[in-house]
């Protein structure tokens, strides 16, 4: 598989700062993957993600886009990639169409308007100024503007954060279709049901080291508990216990609860996406 | 050169709808009303000043206003995020206000002409007005990405205009000797009012008046160059 993005001992500082940002971060996004970036607030996910949309440039360490040094390549990079910024990034007195048809214009594959509103509800309300918009529209218009120049390379920070579960999910959706569709996401987020419905890889990001590098699939067994849970009711109430899942077909306890009790709940001991973010960066509040 | 039409074009939107260019217009408007109380030989004397107040104290108030409008909307990152060089962005925006400027100075202009029958020497008009309006457009704009909020910014500009105007005013009222005018004209606003002397009659001056459009047009080029350009960057990376 391919590369988008090969990352060798990243490393930045700011102006001024006294310490850095990121100290030698390593990762690879492949193409046609959705590879999450995640960290608590701080941790230098957005760092990674402005070095990487080329906002930063005076970083240490090589980072080579489809095997180019990121350093030679430039202005035509934009035609590549889209951004989604999570902050409104509109022209307020202007109309939403008259802010995505200023954008469009620069763009040599510039996306059908039209669509991508009607695809996120905003069709109706395009001739809206955009300082009228709730917080929710102003989201999805960003994330109209990012997909405005048919990229190939989608870089999308706290994409669904502000939307209501529907749009969400309608935001979701087109991501899944996008990376369907043989594009590349690169998704910084602390949203770990985003994590969870959309993501191949991901990468925990600590005070700007990397932490892990996997799948969520991966995450959950090394970091879950590999046992089934009931839950059954019986006269002296509702009664929980948990198997191992090692030899759970040969396990009479299992077997006689299962055949005997009607059960209310059933569950493997897999662990969730937040309780990982937790674990792996030490943060109590996602 | 398209995509720079295309910037500009953008710029020049942008400050109808956020009411920047019908300010401006304003502005000129209220010199026009005070053009039709002065006498013929009033409105040629004051008439440098008022088109300095336009190309010069408007460009540097309205290019920060209009930054920190900008700022507050988040424009900058995605503006960076365009295939167009930085250097075409700063430029439609120093054009922009290069053609605020000559809206202005055309309404003045017109004013004068319709009202007193006087005469301008317009290429020196023109080129000293754009040259003047990108100048104070770059300084208010270094000021704006040099300050947190709008606030500051304004601060800033108040306290520029103070240093930068305060010699213009001296030399204007003789309060400084003429033969101190070239040291004096280092002062942008000095400059600029000495250009716009020759350019609405009231002096002879065309070695002045060359060498405050070049002075000018120097200063802005430099100033975009070496301070909007390199601010404007970092505003992005960071904001």
């Amino acid at each position: 598989m391919t590369n988008v993005f090969t990352v060798n001992g990243l490393r930045y500082r700011y102006p001024r700062a006294p310490k850095e940002a990121l100290k030698g971060l390593d990762f690879e996004v492949r193409e046609g993957e959705i590879f999450g970036l995640l960290g608590p607030s701080g941790a230098g996910k957005s760092t990674a993600q402005k070095i990487l949309t080329k906002l930063l440039e005076d970083y240490q360490g090589s980072i080579r886009c489809f095997g180019e040094d990121l350093r030679n390549i430039g202005r035509a990079y934009y035609e590549r990639i889209g951004v989604g910024f999570e902050m409104p990034v509109h022209f307020t007195k202007l109309t939403a169409m008259e802010n995505l048809r200023f954008f469009r214009g620069f763009y040599k594959k510039p996306a059908d308007i039209e669509t991508l509103l009607t695809r996120v509800g905003l069709w109706e309300h395009r001739d809206i100024r955009v300082g009228e918009y709730s917080k929710g529209m102003k989201v999805r218009l960003n994330f109209v503007r990012a997909m405005i120049n048919s990229p190939r390379i989608l870089f999308l920070d706290e994409v669904t954060n502000g939307l209501d579960p529907a749009n969400a999910r309608i935001i979701k959706e087109m991501i899944a279709q996008f990376r369907q569709d043989g594009g590349t996401v690169f998704l910084t987020t602390h949203l770990m049901s985003d994590v969870e419905q959309l993501c191949d890889r991901v990468a925990f990001c600590v005070e700007g080291r990397l932490a892990e590098v996997s799948t969520p699939r991966e995450l959950k067994l090394r970091y879950g508990t590999r046992e089934v849970t009931l839950e059954y009711r019986e006269a002296e109430g509702l009664t929980r216990r948990s198997f191992p899942m090692a030899g759970i077909g040969d396990n009479e306890g299992f077997l006689k609860v299962i055949k005997e009790k009607e059960l209310e709940t059933l569950h493997s001991g897999e662990t969730s996406m937040e309780e990982i973010f937790i674990r792996v960066t030490g943060v109590k509040e996602v | 050169m398209i995509n720079l039409a295309k910037l500009f074009l953008g710029e020049m939107k942008r400050m109808a709808s956020y009411k920047i260019l019908p300010i401006s217009i304003a502005t000129s408007l209220i010199w026009v009303a005070l053009f039709s109380l002065l006498s013929v030989s009033e409105a040629q004397r004051f008439a440098p000043l008022l088109l300095y107040m336009d190309a010069g104290v408007m460009s540097l108030l309205l290019a920060g206003a209009f930054h920190h409008l900008e700022r507050t909307d988040g424009i900058v990152k995605t503006m960076m995020v365009l295939p167009v060089s930085t250097g075409q962005i700063i430029l439609a925006k120093a054009l922009a206000a290069a053609v605020l400027g000559l809206i202005s100075a055309l309404v003045v202009s017109l004013a004068l002409f319709f009202l007193h029958g006087i005469v301008l020497r317009y290429l020196a008009l023109a080129l000293v007005v754009a040259a003047t309006a990108m100048a104070h457009a770059a300084i208010g704009l270094s000021i704006a990405l040099k300050t947190r909020d709008f606030s500051g910014t304004l601060g800033g500009i108040m306290l520029f205009i103070l240093l930068i105007f305060v010699p213009a005013i001296l030399l204007e009222t003789g309060l400084i000797p003429r033969n101190l005018a070239w040291l004096v004209m280092l002062s942008p606003s000095a400059a600029a009012t000495e250009t716009l002397n020759y350019a609405a009659g009231t002096t002879r001056d065309l070695l002045k008046a060359i060498a405050g459009i070049v002075y000018l047009s120097a200063l802005a080029g430099l100033l975009y160059r070496f301070v909007v350009l390199k601010l404007f960057r970092s505003h992005a990376s960071v904001g």
